[in-house]
Protein backbone atom coordinates (compact mmCIF):
# COMPACT_ATOMS: atom_id res chain seq x y z
CA UNK A 1 0.00 0.00 0.00
CA UNK A 2 0.97 3.89 -0.86
CA UNK A 3 1.14 4.96 2.20
CA UNK A 4 3.13 8.72 0.87
CA UNK A 5 0.58 11.53 1.79
CA UNK A 6 0.97 15.23 -0.40
CA UNK A 7 0.15 17.62 0.79
CA UNK A 8 -1.52 19.44 -1.95
CA UNK A 9 -3.33 17.43 -5.08
CA UNK A 10 -3.94 19.60 -8.46
CA UNK A 11 -7.72 19.58 -7.05
CA UNK A 12 -7.07 21.56 -4.00
CA UNK A 13 -5.40 24.18 -6.51
CA UNK A 14 -8.00 24.33 -8.43
CA UNK A 15 -10.25 25.03 -5.41
CA UNK A 16 -7.35 27.39 -4.38
CA UNK A 17 -7.43 29.68 -7.58
CA UNK A 18 -11.79 29.39 -7.29
CA UNK A 19 -11.66 30.54 -3.46
CA UNK A 20 -8.40 33.18 -4.18
CA UNK A 21 -11.01 34.65 -7.01
CA UNK A 22 -13.91 34.78 -5.45
CA UNK A 23 -12.10 36.80 -2.39
CA UNK A 24 -10.50 39.13 -4.09
CA UNK A 25 -14.23 40.04 -5.94
CA UNK A 26 -15.57 40.49 -2.77
CA UNK A 27 -12.96 42.69 -1.96
CA UNK A 28 -13.46 44.95 -5.38
CA UNK A 29 -16.96 45.15 -4.69
CA UNK A 30 -16.67 46.06 -1.43
CA UNK A 31 -14.62 48.50 -2.74
CA UNK A 32 -17.13 49.74 -5.38
CA UNK A 33 -19.63 49.79 -3.30
CA UNK A 34 -18.36 52.20 -1.03
CA UNK A 35 -17.19 54.09 -3.76
CA UNK A 36 -20.78 54.37 -4.80
CA UNK A 37 -22.37 54.78 -1.91
CA UNK A 38 -19.84 58.18 -1.41
CA UNK A 39 -20.37 59.47 -5.01
CA UNK A 40 -24.21 59.19 -4.51
CA UNK A 41 -24.10 60.73 -1.19
CA UNK A 42 -22.50 63.50 -3.16
CA UNK A 43 -24.58 63.80 -5.92
CA UNK A 44 -27.82 64.17 -2.93
CA UNK A 45 -25.84 67.23 -1.66
CA UNK A 46 -27.37 70.25 -1.32
CA UNK A 47 -26.17 73.78 0.42
CA UNK A 48 -28.43 72.70 3.55
CA UNK A 49 -27.58 68.67 4.22
CA UNK A 50 -24.07 69.20 2.93
CA UNK A 51 -22.57 69.23 6.79
CA UNK A 52 -24.45 65.98 7.31
CA UNK A 53 -23.59 64.18 3.65
CA UNK A 54 -20.12 64.95 4.19
CA UNK A 55 -19.95 63.14 7.71
CA UNK A 56 -22.25 60.39 5.95
CA UNK A 57 -19.11 59.69 3.24
CA UNK A 58 -16.72 59.96 5.53
CA UNK A 59 -17.98 57.47 7.53
CA UNK A 60 -18.71 55.08 4.73
CA UNK A 61 -15.98 55.54 3.04
CA UNK A 62 -14.03 54.76 6.62
CA UNK A 63 -15.70 52.10 7.21
CA UNK A 64 -15.83 50.47 3.70
CA UNK A 65 -12.26 50.76 3.33
CA UNK A 66 -11.51 49.49 7.12
CA UNK A 67 -13.34 46.35 5.72
CA UNK A 68 -11.83 46.21 2.32
CA UNK A 69 -8.40 46.27 4.32
CA UNK A 70 -8.98 43.26 6.09
CA UNK A 71 -10.54 41.60 3.14
CA UNK A 72 -7.38 42.28 0.99
CA UNK A 73 -4.76 42.04 3.79
CA UNK A 74 -6.03 38.53 5.48
CA UNK A 75 -7.97 35.87 3.01
CA UNK A 76 -6.79 37.79 -0.29
CA UNK A 77 -3.09 37.85 0.59
CA UNK A 78 -2.95 34.35 2.32
CA UNK A 79 -5.14 32.71 -0.24
CA UNK A 80 -2.59 34.01 -3.50
CA UNK A 81 0.49 33.20 -0.88
CA UNK A 82 -0.81 29.74 -0.40
CA UNK A 83 -1.89 28.65 -4.14
CA UNK A 84 1.53 30.25 -5.54
CA UNK A 85 3.34 27.43 -2.33
CA UNK A 86 0.64 25.14 -3.80
CA UNK A 87 1.70 25.45 -7.29
CA UNK A 88 5.77 25.11 -6.18
CA UNK A 89 5.43 22.31 -4.32
CA UNK A 90 3.80 20.62 -6.65
CA UNK A 91 5.90 21.97 -9.52
CA UNK A 92 9.23 22.39 -8.29
CA UNK A 93 12.05 19.48 -7.93
CA UNK A 94 11.58 17.12 -4.87
CA UNK A 95 14.34 16.31 -2.87
CA UNK A 96 13.74 13.53 0.45
CA UNK A 97 14.62 13.53 3.99
CA UNK A 98 14.56 10.90 6.46
CA UNK A 99 14.26 11.49 10.52
CA UNK A 100 12.55 10.85 13.31
CA UNK A 101 9.92 13.92 12.97
CA UNK A 102 9.97 17.13 15.71
CA UNK A 103 7.81 20.29 14.72
CA UNK A 104 7.65 23.67 16.34
CA UNK A 105 5.03 25.05 18.10
CA UNK A 106 5.92 28.65 17.04
CA UNK A 107 3.97 29.52 14.02
CA UNK A 108 6.48 31.96 11.82
CA UNK A 109 5.50 34.24 8.71
CA UNK A 110 8.14 35.09 5.98
CA UNK A 111 7.19 38.57 5.14
CA UNK A 112 5.03 38.46 1.65
CA UNK A 113 4.79 34.82 2.27
CA UNK A 114 2.81 32.15 3.96
CA UNK A 115 2.50 30.98 7.24
CA UNK A 116 4.44 27.91 8.61
CA UNK A 117 6.13 25.84 11.51
CA UNK A 118 9.54 24.91 11.25
CA UNK A 119 10.81 21.42 11.57
CA UNK A 120 13.57 18.98 11.59
CA UNK A 121 13.88 15.02 11.11
CA UNK A 122 16.75 13.10 13.29
CA UNK A 123 18.37 10.62 11.82
CA UNK A 124 21.04 9.49 14.35
CA UNK A 125 23.38 12.24 14.55
CA UNK A 126 22.07 14.20 11.45
CA UNK A 127 19.77 16.36 11.86
CA UNK A 128 17.91 18.46 9.00
CA UNK A 129 15.64 20.83 8.85
CA UNK A 130 12.60 21.75 7.03
CA UNK A 131 9.20 23.93 7.42
CA UNK A 132 5.50 23.23 6.46
CA UNK A 133 2.76 25.51 5.79
CA UNK A 134 0.88 26.13 8.46
CA UNK A 135 -2.56 25.85 6.98
CA UNK A 136 -1.42 21.79 6.16
CA UNK A 137 0.50 21.14 9.41
CA UNK A 138 -2.49 19.44 11.43
CA UNK A 139 -1.81 15.93 10.03
CA UNK A 140 2.12 16.04 10.32
CA UNK A 141 1.88 17.33 14.04
CA UNK A 142 -0.19 13.97 14.54
CA UNK A 143 3.28 12.34 13.51
CA UNK A 144 5.78 13.88 15.81
CA UNK A 145 8.00 11.72 17.38
CA UNK A 146 7.72 8.96 14.70
CA UNK A 147 10.01 8.19 11.66
CA UNK A 148 9.04 9.72 8.50
CA UNK A 149 10.35 10.36 5.08
CA UNK A 150 9.75 14.05 3.49
CA UNK A 151 9.64 15.16 0.12
CA UNK A 152 10.85 18.47 0.06
CA UNK A 153 10.58 21.09 -2.34
CA UNK A 154 12.76 24.24 -1.56
CA UNK A 155 12.62 23.29 1.81
CA UNK A 156 9.15 22.97 2.27
CA UNK A 157 7.21 19.67 2.97
CA UNK A 158 5.46 18.74 -0.36
CA UNK A 159 4.55 14.98 1.38
CA UNK A 160 5.35 12.30 3.71
CA UNK A 161 5.08 8.71 4.40
CA UNK A 162 5.52 7.12 7.53
CA UNK A 163 8.61 4.44 7.63
CA UNK B 1 -8.41 38.70 13.53
CA UNK B 2 -8.23 41.48 15.82
CA UNK B 3 -4.78 39.98 16.01
CA UNK B 4 -4.38 40.51 12.42
CA UNK B 5 -6.09 44.28 12.77
CA UNK B 6 -3.58 45.50 15.31
CA UNK B 7 -0.40 44.43 13.61
CA UNK B 8 -1.57 46.44 10.44
CA UNK B 9 -3.39 49.38 13.06
CA UNK B 10 -1.29 52.25 10.78
CA UNK B 11 -2.93 51.11 7.32
CA UNK B 12 -6.33 51.67 9.22
CA UNK B 13 -5.34 54.55 10.55
CA UNK B 14 -4.03 56.25 7.48
CA UNK B 15 -7.41 55.18 5.12
CA UNK B 16 -9.02 57.06 8.08
CA UNK B 17 -6.90 60.37 8.14
CA UNK B 18 -7.39 60.25 3.57
CA UNK B 19 -10.69 60.11 4.22
CA UNK B 20 -11.36 62.32 6.22
CA UNK B 21 -9.21 64.82 3.77
CA UNK B 22 -10.30 64.06 0.46
CA UNK B 23 -14.24 64.02 1.21
CA UNK B 24 -13.62 67.28 2.74
CA UNK B 25 -12.00 68.86 -0.43
CA UNK B 26 -14.44 67.05 -2.79
CA UNK B 27 -17.43 68.64 0.20
CA UNK B 28 -15.72 71.56 0.17
CA UNK B 29 -15.99 71.93 -3.75
CA UNK B 30 -19.16 70.69 -4.69
CA UNK B 31 -20.78 73.14 -1.44
CA UNK B 32 -18.49 75.89 -3.27
CA UNK B 33 -20.33 78.51 -5.06
CA UNK B 34 -19.23 81.18 -7.91
CA UNK B 35 -18.07 84.40 -6.73
CA UNK B 36 -21.43 86.13 -8.08
CA UNK B 37 -23.09 83.70 -6.00
CA UNK B 38 -21.54 83.89 -2.60
CA UNK B 39 -20.77 86.77 -0.10
CA UNK B 40 -17.50 86.13 2.06
CA UNK B 41 -16.76 87.89 5.06
CA UNK B 42 -13.40 88.02 7.01
CA UNK B 43 -13.40 87.62 10.33
CA UNK B 44 -9.95 89.09 11.94
CA UNK B 45 -10.64 86.90 15.31
CA UNK B 46 -9.82 82.91 15.30
CA UNK B 47 -12.33 82.65 18.15
CA UNK B 48 -15.35 82.91 15.67
CA UNK B 49 -18.07 80.68 15.69
CA UNK B 50 -18.01 80.72 11.49
CA UNK B 51 -20.84 78.30 10.94
CA UNK B 52 -23.50 79.49 13.01
CA UNK B 53 -22.89 83.29 11.96
CA UNK B 54 -22.65 82.19 8.36
CA UNK B 55 -25.77 80.24 9.30
CA UNK B 56 -27.72 83.40 11.03
CA UNK B 57 -26.56 85.29 8.18
CA UNK B 58 -27.90 82.81 5.42
CA UNK B 59 -31.47 83.47 6.77
CA UNK B 60 -31.10 86.95 5.39
CA UNK B 61 -29.00 86.51 2.33
CA UNK B 62 -29.96 88.43 -0.71
CA UNK B 63 -31.94 86.59 -3.59
CA UNK B 64 -29.76 85.04 -6.50
CA UNK B 65 -26.82 84.07 -3.70
CA UNK B 66 -26.30 80.52 -2.58
CA UNK B 67 -23.89 80.39 -0.38
CA UNK B 68 -23.04 82.82 2.56
CA UNK B 69 -19.17 81.68 3.88
CA UNK B 70 -17.42 83.37 7.18
CA UNK B 71 -14.24 82.55 7.75
CA UNK B 72 -11.17 83.76 10.25
CA UNK B 73 -7.81 85.13 8.43
CA UNK B 74 -6.76 81.79 9.38
CA UNK B 75 -8.52 80.15 6.89
CA UNK B 76 -6.97 82.15 4.19
CA UNK B 77 -2.78 81.00 5.32
CA UNK B 78 -2.31 79.32 1.78
CA UNK B 79 -4.37 80.88 -0.22
CA UNK B 80 -4.16 85.21 0.09
CA UNK B 81 -5.68 85.77 -3.35
CA UNK B 82 -9.25 84.54 -2.31
CA UNK B 83 -8.80 86.17 1.27
CA UNK B 84 -8.07 89.95 -0.96
CA UNK B 85 -11.31 88.90 -2.92
CA UNK B 86 -13.57 88.36 0.03
CA UNK B 87 -16.79 91.05 0.36
CA UNK B 88 -16.54 92.52 3.83
CA UNK B 89 -13.60 92.43 6.30
CA UNK B 90 -14.41 92.23 10.06
CA UNK B 91 -10.92 93.86 11.31
CA UNK B 92 -9.34 95.48 14.40
CA UNK B 93 -8.27 99.27 14.09
CA UNK B 94 -4.58 98.31 14.71
CA UNK B 95 -4.70 96.33 12.09
CA UNK B 96 -6.64 97.77 9.94
CA UNK B 97 -3.46 100.03 8.04
CA UNK B 98 -1.55 96.60 6.70
CA UNK B 99 -4.88 95.79 4.75
CA UNK B 100 -5.94 99.27 3.39
CA UNK B 101 -5.17 98.28 -0.15
CA UNK B 102 -7.99 94.95 0.25
CA UNK B 103 -10.69 97.89 1.19
CA UNK B 104 -13.14 100.07 -0.88
CA UNK B 105 -14.36 103.48 0.63
CA UNK B 106 -17.47 103.88 2.49
CA UNK B 107 -18.86 106.43 0.05
CA UNK B 108 -18.09 104.63 -3.05
CA UNK B 109 -19.91 101.57 -1.38
CA UNK B 110 -23.67 103.54 -1.03
CA UNK B 111 -23.17 103.11 2.60
CA UNK B 112 -23.99 105.69 4.97
CA UNK B 113 -22.64 105.35 7.83
CA UNK B 114 -24.79 106.03 10.97
CA UNK B 115 -21.49 105.90 13.35
CA UNK B 116 -18.15 106.32 13.89
CA UNK B 117 -15.67 105.35 11.03
CA UNK B 118 -12.14 104.59 10.12
CA UNK B 119 -10.42 106.75 8.32
CA UNK B 120 -7.19 106.80 6.19
CA UNK B 121 -5.71 109.96 4.89
CA UNK B 122 -9.15 111.68 5.62
CA UNK B 123 -11.27 108.70 3.39
CA UNK B 124 -13.93 107.05 5.42
CA UNK B 125 -13.37 103.34 4.82
CA UNK B 126 -14.46 101.35 8.00
CA UNK B 127 -17.66 100.94 10.02
CA UNK B 128 -17.22 100.61 13.23
CA UNK B 129 -19.17 97.27 14.81
CA UNK B 130 -17.72 96.80 18.33
CA UNK B 131 -16.74 99.39 20.53
CA UNK B 132 -13.84 98.19 22.99
CA UNK B 133 -15.02 100.37 25.98
CA UNK B 134 -18.65 99.54 26.30
CA UNK B 135 -17.71 95.74 25.34
CA UNK B 136 -20.74 96.03 22.64
CA UNK B 137 -20.46 95.13 19.10
CA UNK B 138 -22.54 93.10 16.45
CA UNK B 139 -22.70 89.79 16.69
CA UNK B 140 -20.90 89.25 19.72
CA UNK B 141 -22.71 85.97 20.43
CA UNK B 142 -20.98 84.58 17.51
CA UNK B 143 -17.31 86.60 17.60
CA UNK B 144 -15.15 86.92 20.59
CA UNK B 145 -13.86 90.45 20.37
CA UNK B 146 -11.75 90.21 23.35
CA UNK B 147 -9.54 87.58 24.92
CA UNK B 148 -8.20 86.93 28.34
CA UNK B 149 -4.32 88.96 28.11
CA UNK B 150 -5.43 91.23 24.87
CA UNK B 151 -5.92 94.49 24.99
CA UNK B 152 -9.14 95.43 24.01
CA UNK B 153 -9.50 97.36 20.31
CA UNK B 154 -12.27 98.83 18.41
CA UNK B 155 -13.05 96.52 15.00
CA UNK B 156 -14.61 97.69 12.07
CA UNK B 157 -16.02 96.85 8.77
CA UNK B 158 -14.93 97.13 5.45
CA UNK B 159 -15.72 96.63 2.57
CA UNK B 160 -13.79 94.53 0.12
CA UNK B 161 -12.09 96.22 -2.96
CA UNK B 162 -12.30 92.82 -5.16
CA UNK B 163 -15.53 91.94 -3.93
CA UNK B 164 -17.70 90.53 -7.21
CA UNK B 165 -20.67 92.73 -5.41
CA UNK B 166 -19.27 95.93 -5.50
CA UNK B 167 -22.22 97.33 -7.85
CA UNK B 168 -24.84 95.36 -7.26
CA UNK B 169 -25.29 95.96 -3.13
CA UNK B 170 -25.72 92.22 -1.93
CA UNK B 171 -22.61 92.89 0.20
CA UNK B 172 -24.30 96.15 1.37
CA UNK B 173 -27.10 93.38 2.28
CA UNK B 174 -25.09 91.32 4.14
CA UNK B 175 -23.62 94.16 6.18
CA UNK B 176 -26.56 95.13 7.35
CA UNK B 177 -28.05 91.96 8.16
CA UNK B 178 -24.75 91.67 10.13
CA UNK B 179 -25.19 94.62 12.23
CA UNK B 180 -28.39 93.56 12.99
CA UNK B 181 -27.19 90.31 14.73
CA UNK B 182 -26.46 90.45 18.73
Amino acid sequence: MDSKRELYSRQDVKRLEKTSKRAGLAAALMAAATLGVCVLLCCLTDQDNAAAMEKAAVLSSILGGWIVIYLYNNPVKDLRYELGHAQMLLDGERETLEGVLALSRQRMRIRGSIRFYPLTLTDGDETRRSKVIASRADALRAMEGKRLRLYVVNGYVAAWEEL
Amino acid sequence: MLKNIFSQWYKYVLWALLSLFFWGWIFTLLTDARPAQKLVLCVDRPELRSEALADALSEQKPEGIKLVAVHSFDYYIFDTEELRCADLYLVGENEAEKYIDSFRPLAETGFASPGETWTHEGVAYGWKVYDAQTGEGAAASYIAYTAEGETAQDYYLFFGAESAHREDGKALRLAEALMNLS
